[in-house]
């Protein structure tokens, strides 16, 4: 199965998350809690998947994601996002994200989201 | 919702003990069925298209039905047939009255109209607070603190979240021109851009939309529990994000913040303050305009 990297800032956002793709067998190589910290983690343990919220502190998830698709283009990252984030969100398209899962979570979706990603 | 503010009044002139009020409330908490089950029982919408409705809903600030009519699911006579099927809730409430021989059909009646006499409300009022329209009851309480729209509109959208995510058996009180602000449990995140807005949750109504948000039992309001409120306005915040971007406005979300001492907000600008009773806890819904509020 494939191994996940979530990065959000919010504990609530990264347990329900957590518990959604662990019920679907995937294994969760690590949590972080800004994009700094997501791409550091990245480097380390390249994981199959990256789930990244958009507002974070310290570095947001398009800054992360910039870095990690420079250094590695094959990244497979998915934007976590509140509605309202529209511009954020083409600007995360254009820098290599390959979907979003909206918040609130619905389970069904992010669940199909990640094995679309998975299969590209 | 009437239920609520009707029951809390016979509740304060002493006709109504807190247990009492309590039982009824739970009573006619779980008669109101959802919009899109019974959409789907009814045979107007399949289970896919109800889902579909239900995810729409996460990224825009609109009804089931509203959402369902725009995307050719349902008619707006299948809406309305619908929301009749719901259930009126203040007969649910004065249903659980009666049936409890607590009162009778002429004394709910008698104290309604006292209620209605105290509270100085208009006929249009009781009929808007009868309706459990959130949109229509919103107003009676936001009209009198001379607040600028974008105050009303966020305070709206927010309570239509509340009723989403966390408790239709809510009641809110006056929303209050503030100059400062003090609880220990505050959960907030600021917008920036083409405005500056402050948006927070205070009080220990946080424990209530922090559990029913993240779906969790919280001991105490620990950071936990106000990281799940920050999450909620999130939500909230994005979802008025997006409407505001329609009028060509934009506006930035900034990472949430929460505080767990006793922290004081004051302003120079405008400040409002929105009490929200859930389940008898207090949830004050802070706004502050103009970027000229500090945290202490």
């Amino acid at each position: 199965m494939a191994n996940i990297l979530i990065v959000d800032d919010s504990r609530t956002s990264r347990r329900i998350l957590r518990g959604v793709l662990e019920g679907e067998g995937y294994e969760i190589i690590g949590e972080a809690s800004n994009g700094q910290e997501g791409y550091d983690m990245y480097v380390q343990y390249k994981p199959d998947l990256v789930t990244m919220d958009i507002t974070m502190p310290v570095m947001d998830g398009i800054q992360s994601l910039k870095k990690i698709k420079a250094e590695f283009p094959d990244a497979k990252v998915i934007m976590v996002t509140a509605a309202g984030q529209k511009h954020n969100l083409i600007e995360a398209v254009q820098s290599g994200a390959a979907d979003f899962i909206p918040k609130p979570f619905d389970v069904e979706q992010i669940k199909s989201t990640i094995i679309k990603v998975l299969d590209l | 919702m009437f239920g609520v503010y009707f029951g809390k009044y016979l509740q304060d002139i002493g006709v109504l003990s807190d247990e009492q009020y309590c039982e009824i409330i739970e009573a006619s908490r779980h008669a109101r069925v959802k919009m899109g089950l019974l959409a789907v029982s009814a045979g107007y919408m399949s289970e896919a298209q109800a889902d579909e409705v239900n995810q729409l809903q996460a990224m825009k600030d609109a009804r089931f039905g509203d959402i369902a009519i725009e995307k050719g699911y349902l008619t707006e006579e299948q809406v309305t047939e619908l929301l009749k099927k719901q259930g009126d809730s203040y007969l649910l409430f004065v249903q659980a009255l009666v049936e409890r021989n607590l009162f009778t059909l002429e004394e709910i009646q008698k104290y309604q109209n006292n209620y209605k006499k105290t509270r100085r409300l208009t006929a249009i009022d009781l009929d808007a607070l009868k309706s459990s329209d959130i949109d229509k009851i919103i107003p009676l309480f936001t009209k009198g603190a001379s607040a600028p729209a974008v105050v009303k509109d966020y305070i709206a959208l927010m309570a239509r979240n509340i009723v989403r995510f966390v408790d239709n058996k809510i009641r809110f009180e006056k929303l209050e021109k503030v100059t400062t602000y003090t609880s220990k449990f505050i959960a907030s995140q600021s917008f920036q851009g083409d405005y500056d807005l402050f948006i927070g949750v205070g009080g220990t109504g946080n424990k209530q939309i922090g559990e029913a948000y993240a779906k969790e039992k919280f001991d105490s309001i620990d950071e936990d529990c106000l990281d799940a409120v920050c999450e909620f306005i999130n939500v909230c915040n994005g979802l008025y994000a997006s409407k505001v971007s329609e009028e060509d406005t934009t506006i930035d979300m900034l990472p949430p913040s929460m505080y767990t001492d006793v922290t004081t907000i004051s302003s120079e600008g405008q400040m409002f303050v929105m009490p929200c009773f859930i389940n008898g806890e207090r949830a004050d819904i802070i706004m502050c305009m103009e970027a000229k509020w500090k945290i202490d």
